[in-house]
């Protein structure tokens, strides 16, 4: 161990489903203002694997460390509060409530355990409702219904709703799914900035490649739950596995392309 | 332009309903007439309650009578037993309904939907059959004898509020309607602080969305009890307000007609809108008052109400209400630019 | 022992055929049908008009219950169901309209053919011995028609295309219908059939008995815990889960008193809930990606 503290640790994590294991003996570490892309194919237990360390579901062994803190078996409002943030594949938003409210609701509950929640939202909720709603462009819509928005603006608000919880950890399941290219680059910026100005370390879990590369600073391939590979971005190309198991040719093809036009993104804004 | 808060807007508008609603007597109302209303004000009351339950956040608890029960129960049973009157009762049956909801609370905790329904259902079932099953003897009288519950009859002679003896003959009606009207505009302020306070969201968050609300650190069993406890406060003490001035409680409010009445004025006001049940209350109330040379079919007629507006305009007269102001304040704003 | 044994069989039997039925449609469609009770109803009025007021033969009821079910359900499909299937809040929606629809037929009958308790014709007399203790033809019937009920409605499910095509509908109703599948004709039929075997259990549940317009609710309350205690919709765990409390309310009734059969039911399934939120033999912890 080099002595800095790593913002994530996972180690040996399993999870079983009766006789299935979605997530086996599974190793991995993410440092502080890093960003990791996972990849793998559908089934690989990728939203498994945040759930468990979100704390939505229990590991079935295994050990997850959050800045130095261990964290296994902690409720997901637990994880929350100390710093962890997700957000869902689905677009899961608060449908019922306006944009502000989403975000009030998150900063208010999100930051820490409120043994006795008050009766008004207190200035410190606004404030990071507010920051939220700017750093994902969000704040014309304050006052729009979740339910009427687009799919890229439900997109921002599931990640602004993340951000306003005041994390220091951001897992983003499948953030950019389903959006068109102009969305996708418009989701990679905001992305960006967040890392930038909140010294945000991020994992995240996308198939599409492009952006996995514009983005992430190392990446991890799942299959069948356990880790088929890891490492660099330009590395991934190279290994036979993962071109057999998850990229086939074409995806092969589209990944060298990525690496060409739009590689070290990432990397320029973490200099 | 200086914006009234929504919240702001709502308690005006419950300051301004309830002291219109209070000058009802002056008006040389029946007796009848004040008699229903107040039975109207006290089912408003529970609804309003109720609505935060399954309208608001979502729980399908189908069994929030029981807590009614509780809060009539207690009063009958201090009255009867004790001499307790239903005034030094209030308490004690606003007690007994919260005892009730966090029971309910707990069994429901880790269920979901239509098992919310059984269990809670399965709650209030076994009170109705207990009392209804209750024929031992507890008390004798030189000519009959009376069990513990009194049974499906019910208990009777336990006390009123006294309005009589306090403000003399007659004043009985309007004491009892202002007292429901006392209940209700305090119920309705309740649910309105609620909802627009973080509780109100993190009842929103946990119908919305269970898993998304407690990834945004809302511990979701928490406001499921914090959420049962205010109806059960509540309720309990409608139910107390219900013994007291009708001077008579059976198992009767447990029973499914009584569920479907107020479940209809929940779904024809709006579930989950806080002016809903008010609204729906006075809907069926107007639909009971003109309709009751088909009492037989008053059920029906409920029920049709309530299937029509489900299928039909889902967010009830509330929303249907709102959804006009908007449009208005909208034509407003474009005919002053 | 021997009488709780014999009552235990019969009650078990009823309340099988009146619970798969439930546990049909809560299986495959997620639906809590609370108009069940209602359905139970209709079943035993048709019998008793069909025999009492047409004066056919008194084993006619059992279809005559089939047929008033069957309608029913039907009703219930055109007017309410097919109003919100497969649309948001599905599960809480049904769960109000089929409650309303329940004090509709309720309703209706107590207006239209009166609030009075009839006797239900259908029923025979005699006894048949075994050994040194006897059974009532009538119970032996009862267990026939259930047991037959049931094993129809399995065969059904499992080996023919009718039953296929309900599975794939209960799994994804979606691609069901991307896959050429009338999703509307496929729950129309399954709530035809529940309806025919809720009808039936009408009229075998108050065999001999009395007849009126609340008569399904105690059945429905029964089928209710039956279903959660078997696992939601699984038709064999109902059967097993009707005699496990057929046994458990006898037991209650000999040794605690009568008026505790239903009570003690009703803390079990509390209980059995509280322990086991997904049922006593319910799974729902599924991998998702």
């Amino acid at each position: 161990m080099t002595g800095v503290q790593n913002a994530l640790e996972v180690v040996n994590l399993t999870k079983r489903y009766g006789a299935m294991a979605a997530v086996k003996d599974l190793t991995f570490h993410v440092e502080p203002n890093e960003i990791l892309g996972i990849s793998g194919p559908n089934g690989a237990g990728k939203t498994t694997l945040f759930d468990v360390i979100s704390g939505l579901s229990a590991a079935s062994a295994g050990r997850v460390t959050l800045f130095g803190q261990d964290i296994t078996g902690a409720r997901a409002e637990q994880v929350c509060h100390l710093g962890l943030a997700r957000t869902f594949q689905l677009n899961a938003v608060f449908d019922s409530m306006t944009v502000e409210e989403n975000l009030l609701t998150a900063a208010y509950f999100g930051r820490h355990g409120r043994s006795f929640p008050g009766l008004r939202f207190d200035r410190q909720s606004h404030a990071d409702c507010d920051a939220a709603l700017e750093i994902t462009g969000l704040a014309p819509h304050r006052h729009r219904p979740a339910a009427q928005l687009t799919v890229l603006e439900r997109k921002l608000l599931m990640l602004a709703s993340a951000v306003a919880t005041g994390p220091r950890l951001l897992m983003l399941d499948e953030p950019v799914g389903g959006l068109t290219r102009e969305e996708i680059d418009h989701c990679a910026g905001v992305i960006r900035r967040i890392r930038a100005e909140r010294a945000m370390t991020i994992v995240l879990i996308e198939h599409v490649m492009s952006f996995v590369t514009a983005l992430a600073d190392r990446v991890m391939v799942l299959h069948h739950g356990a880790k088929l590979y890891e490492g660099s971005v330009a590395g991934m190309a190279e290994s036979a596995e993962v071109v057999s198991a998850y990229l086939g040719t074409s995806g092969l093809r589209d990944l060298k392309q990525a690496a060409e036009t739009g590689n070290g993104g990432g990397h320029d804004d973490a200099a | 332009m200086t914006r009234i808060s929504a919240q702001r807007q709502d308690y005006l508008l419950l300051a301004a309903l309830t002291a219109g609603l209070a000058l009802l007597p002056l008006t040389g109302q029946s007796n009848y007439v004040l008699g229903q209303a107040t039975l109207y004000l006290i089912w408003a009351a529970v609804v309003s309650q109720w609505n935060l339950v399954l309208g608001v956040a979502g729980i399908m608890s189908i069994g929030n009578l029981a807590l009614f029960a509780a809060g009539g129960y207690a009063v009958a049973l201090l009255g009867l037993y004790h001499g307790v009157s239903p005034w030094a009762s209030l308490p004690v049956a606003a007690l007994a309904g919260l005892v009730m909801a966090l029971l309910m609370g707990l069994a429901t905790l880790r269920l979901r939907g239509a098992y919310t329904v059984v269990v809670t259902l399965a709650i209030a079932m076994v009170m109705y059959q207990l009392i209804v099953t209750d024929v031992d003897c507890f008390r004798r009288t030189p000519s009959a004898c009376y069990s513990l519950t009194g049974g499906a009859r019910g208990l009777t002679r336990f006390g009123d509020f006294g309005f009589n003896d306090i403000f003399g003959y007659g004043a009985a009606a309007w004491g009892n309607f202002l007292l429901a009207l006392a209940v209700l505009a305090a119920c309705m302020a309740a649910a309105i602080t609620v909802v627009h306070s973080p509780y109100g969201r993190a009842f929103q968050a946990l119908r919305d969305n269970e898993q998304v609300a407690r990834a945004r650190g809302i511990r979701v069993e928490k406001f499921q009890l914090i959420v049962f406890a205010a109806a059960g406060l509540f309720t309990g003490l409608a139910g107390a307000v219900y013994a007291g001035t009708q001077r008579t409680f059976g198992p009767q409010v447990l029973g499914f007609p009584t569920l479907l009445f107020l479940l209809s004025i929940m779904i024809v006001g709006g579930r989950g809108r806080v002016w809903g049940p008010v609204l729906g209350t006075l809907c069926l109330a107007l639909v009971q008052e003109n309709l009751t040379s088909m009492a037989q079919w008053q059920g029906t007629i409920y029920a049709v109400l309530l299937i029509l507006i489900l299928i039909l305009a889902p967010e009830g007269l509330a929303g249907g209400l709102s959804r006009l102001a908007a449009l208005v304040r909208a034509r407003l704003k474009g005919g002053a630019a | 022992m021997t009488d709780i044994l014999a009552t235990t069989l019969g009650l078990g039997a009823l309340y099988a055929a009146s619970a798969v039925s439930l546990a049909l449609i809560w299986g495959t469609f997620g639906m809590l049908n609370l108009a069940h009770g209602a359905f139970i109803t209709v079943g035993a009025y048709a019998s008793l008009l069909v025999v009492r007021d047409l004066g056919m033969p008194w084993w006619t009821g059992v279809f005559a219950g089939a047929a008033g079910g069957a309608t029913i359900g039907a009703l219930t499909h055109i007017l309410l169901v097919s109003r919100v299937f497969a649309r948001p809040a599905f599960e809480i929606n049904i769960i109000i309209l089929t409650m309303a629809a329940a004090t509709i037929m309720v309703d209706g009958i107590n207006n239209l053919i009166g609030p009075a308790t009839a006797r239900q014709p259908f029923s025979i007399d005699g006894r048949i011995a075994f050994g040194a203790t006897s059974i009532a033809w009538q119970t032996v019937m009862m267990i026939a028609i259930s047991v037959a009920l049931t094993a129809a409605l399995t065969l059904v499910l499992r080996h023919t295309a009718l039953g296929r095509s309900i599975n794939a509908v209960a799994q994804e109703p979606t691609a069901a219908r991307l896959n050429g599948i009338a999703v509307g004709r496929i729950v129309l039929k399954v709530m035809m059939i529940s309806g025919a075997v809720a009808g039936v259990s009408g009229v075998l549940i108050t065999h001999g008995t009395a007849v009126y317009p609340t008569v399904g609710q105690d059945p429905l309350l029964k089928a209710l815990i039956i279903c959660v205690i078997g696992g939601l919709g699984s038709i064999p765990g109902a059967v097993v889960a009707a005699f496990l409390l057929a046994f458990l309310e006898t037991l209650a009734q000999y040794e605690l008193g009568t008026k505790w059969g239903s009570p003690v039911l009703l803390i079990a399934v509390v209980a059995v809930l509280v322990l086991r939120p997904n049922g006593l033999f319910g799974t729902r912890d599924i991998a998702r990606n």
